[in-house]
């Protein structure tokens, strides 16, 4: 099993979702199902757990008796993919902080110089560009409250 | 009479200047979304439907719909033009469009493209306009166990509809529908999956679970290789088709009409499949069949017609029962509820404004994408240019603003990125994310009609079986989900397209 088993991405995914579909019939029958003629809160979550957690298994009970070849086989580019959750992730935290208009600017500045490095002049200009068009379009135009920076404005 | 004269009162709703604009600038956005390859429409309505709050609910839904049937159009243009199709639905145009731009004959594909897609559109429009207020009167009769049964069978076809594994397709329903639950329960208040986070009390938001799952998985998939653009070089001329192309497409374009508007009502279907089958069809009808492939005009005419004829039929169930058929029109019943408009059978008849109104901004979008599809062709060739490293952070800015501003909650944004990143596994592992979408949407209303059934029942499951409307669209979900056991029809599901954005 362990030969090919663990090397087909859909035997990995199916137990991942197996247990997560077990843990959700848990959670609902912690929480309550009720009865059939009075469903509680966990009725409908456990029943879609169930069905989560049985597909799955036939998955896996599917991929053990099959040949069928693995799928992730480009390169991938995990710095790429970090440096852009990192930077999501720190938009998010400084948003309320720093303010729009400041956090958006570092933050296509940022993108613009480490995914594919642009020229320093043009991820300025994009920065600036970017952050004062989407400000002017969501705060001014759509009346959208964004937070601002501590000096008060933008 | 009463029939004209609602019309007439939806044309009066679009000419208002700001109703007006907004269609413009849906149809434009749509267009631009639909030429730019990496961005599809669902992600794109996901994103600006918080610009639309401080809208009216006609003006919201306008600018909705623009984007969707914009999208339709303009994604030909990359297809025919760079051999990348700008969304699912223009994959198959790939195939001879490219063909004829490669043989100097760009302009007529595009053109055949656009009058395709209008005709086609503004005939599914006329069939909206007369088939939704018709069903949504004889859906007055349903009660919970007939949208219970209702709402199974929109699942199972579009799982049955969907590429590759079904079981990992009804794993992603399933999914939803827990995803659907996290939050206070309706009846009894009692928080399920909220991990203790208080802000997940409300319940999971449709924005960052759709901007997450469609807008930056995308970016990541998108990021993690080079993405390498070739553009056609040389001027597009002629973009008028001939007397003789105008001769070939006509059947294709009202083949593909009639076909993609039928598809597009049925639940899961959508403009991807309708273009699949269509461009089938017409190889299958064409008297040189060889041709396709190397550059047939018809392989371009009726596909296009497809898709866009779908967008109109995929209203209907909207529209009429208050059902989505794909994940575009899940955001849109989205859209509905956050602007207070109960969706169900009763919307045409409560909310003629709303319903009318769409219905001409339909007509006259399809106007306007004519015109911002042919003499402004160059523009949009362009707007290709623009290199993925600067497109890139603008959409993920987007789609950061777009999820703070739907709620103003920093959590909203982590969310989304949690999505964002799931998203890119699904992905990764070939598992779909449009079941998941549908089934999140559905789930409350799903497990509110279950509970009252069961209730009205005493708990008896019979319910669903023993009402004939409910019994019947129950046995044909049944029969729909055990069909895949027979061989014959196995086979044919693996040739299915790749649906990833409707």
């Amino acid at each position: 099993m362990g030969r090919f088993g663990w090397r087909k991405p859909d035997y990995k995914s199916g137990i991942f979702f197996l247990l997560l579909g077990l843990w959700v019939c848990y959670f609902s029958w912690k929480i309550g199902l009720g009865s059939p003629a009075k469903p509680g809160p966990g009725f409908m979550p456990f029943l879609a757990g169930l069905l989560l957690a049985f597909l799955s298994f036939l998955l896996v009970f599917q991929v053990l008796f099959s040949w069928t070849s693995p799928t992730w086989s480009t390169r991938v580019q995990w710095k790429n993919i970090l440096s852009v959750l990192a930077a999501m992730a720190a938009y998010g935290f400084f948003l309320d902080k720093a303010g729009f208009v400041i956090v958006t600017f570092g933050f296509v500045v940022l993108l613009m110089k480490v995914i594919e490095p642009q020229s320093w002049k043009r991820a300025v200009w994009g920065g600036v560009l970017s952050s004062l068009a989407s400000y002017l379009l969501f705060e001014s135009f759509l009346k959208s409250q964004l937070p601002r920076s501590f000096l008060g404005f933008f | 009479m009463e029939f004209y004269s609602l019309i007439l009162q939806g044309f009066s709703i679009v000419f208002q200047p700001t109703n007006l604009f907004l269609c413009f600038f849906g149809c434009l956005m749509g267009t631009l979304v639909g030429v730019l390859p990496g961005l599809g429409p669902t992600a794109a309505i996901a994103l600006l439907l918080p610009t639309t709050f401080h809208f009216t609910p006609v003006a919201a839904i306008i600018t909705l719909c623009g984007i969707y049937y914009g999208a339709m159009y303009g994604g030909s243009t990359t297809s025919i033009l760079v051999n990348i199709p700008g969304e699912a639905a223009s994959v198959i145009t790939t195939l001879d469009g490219y063909k004829m731009a490669q043989d100097g004959r760009a302009g007529p594909a595009l053109g055949i493209a656009a009058f395709g897609s209008y005709i086609a559109g503004t005939l599914s429009i006329v069939g909206l306009m007369f088939l939704a207020p018709l069903l949504a009167r004889g859906a007055l009769a349903f009660g919970p166990p007939e949208y219970f049964s209702l709402m199974c069978m929109g699942l199972t076809i579009l799982i049955y509809l969907a590429s590759g594994s079904m079981i990992k397709a009804l794993m992603m329903a399933a999914l939803g529908l827990i995803i659907g639950c996290v939050g206070a329960d309706m009846l009894t208040n009692v928080h399920r999956f909220t991990l203790g986070i208080p802000e997940l009390m409300d319940g999971v938001g449709l924005i960052p679970l759709v901007m997450g799952l469609f807008g930056i998985s995308e970016v990541l998939l998108n990021i993690e290789v080079q993405v390498k653009q070739e553009i056609l070089k040389g001027k597009i001329k002629n973009l008028l088709p001939t007397r003789q192309e105008w001769k070939d497409s006509a059947s294709p374009i009202l083949r593909g009409s009639l076909l993609g508007f039928g598809l597009g009502i049925l639940p899961g279907a959508g403009p991807a499949i309708a273009s699949f089958v269509s461009y089938a069809v017409e190889k299958r009808v064409s008297r040189h069949p060889q041709k396709f492939g190397q550059g047939a005009i018809e392989g371009v005419a009726g596909p296009e017609a497809a898709n866009n004829a779908a967008t109109g039929g995929s209203f209907i169930p909207l529209f009429s029962l208050g059902i989505p058929s794909n994940s575009v029109m899940a955001i849109l019943l989205g859209a509905l509820m956050i602007h207070g408009v109960v969706p169900g059978p009763n919307l045409v008849q409560q909310n003629p404004d709303l319903f009318w109104g769409v219905v001409a901004s339909m007509y006259l979008g399809n106007i306007m994408l004519l015109v911002l599809n042919l003499p402004l062709i160059g523009l949009w060739v362009k707007l290709l240019k623009v290199p993925y490293a600067i497109l890139f952070p603008l959409i993920l800015l987007f789609c950061l603003i777009g999820a703070y501003t739907a709620s103003n909650k920093i959590v909203d944004l982590y969310l989304m990125i949690f999505f964002g990143l799931m998203g890119y596994f699904l992905r990764k592992y070939r598992y779909e994310a449009a079941p998941l979408i549908l089934a999140f949407v559905l789930g409350p209303m799903l497990e509110d009609a279950l509970r009252q059934s069961l209730i009205i029942s005493e708990g008896s499951p019979k319910i669903f079986f023993i009402r004939p409307i409910s019994g019947t669209i129950l046995a044909i979900t049944i029969l729909l989900l055990l069909s895949p056991l027979l061989p014959k029809i196995r086979k044919k599901r693996e040739v299915l397209p790749l649906d990833k954005e409707t």
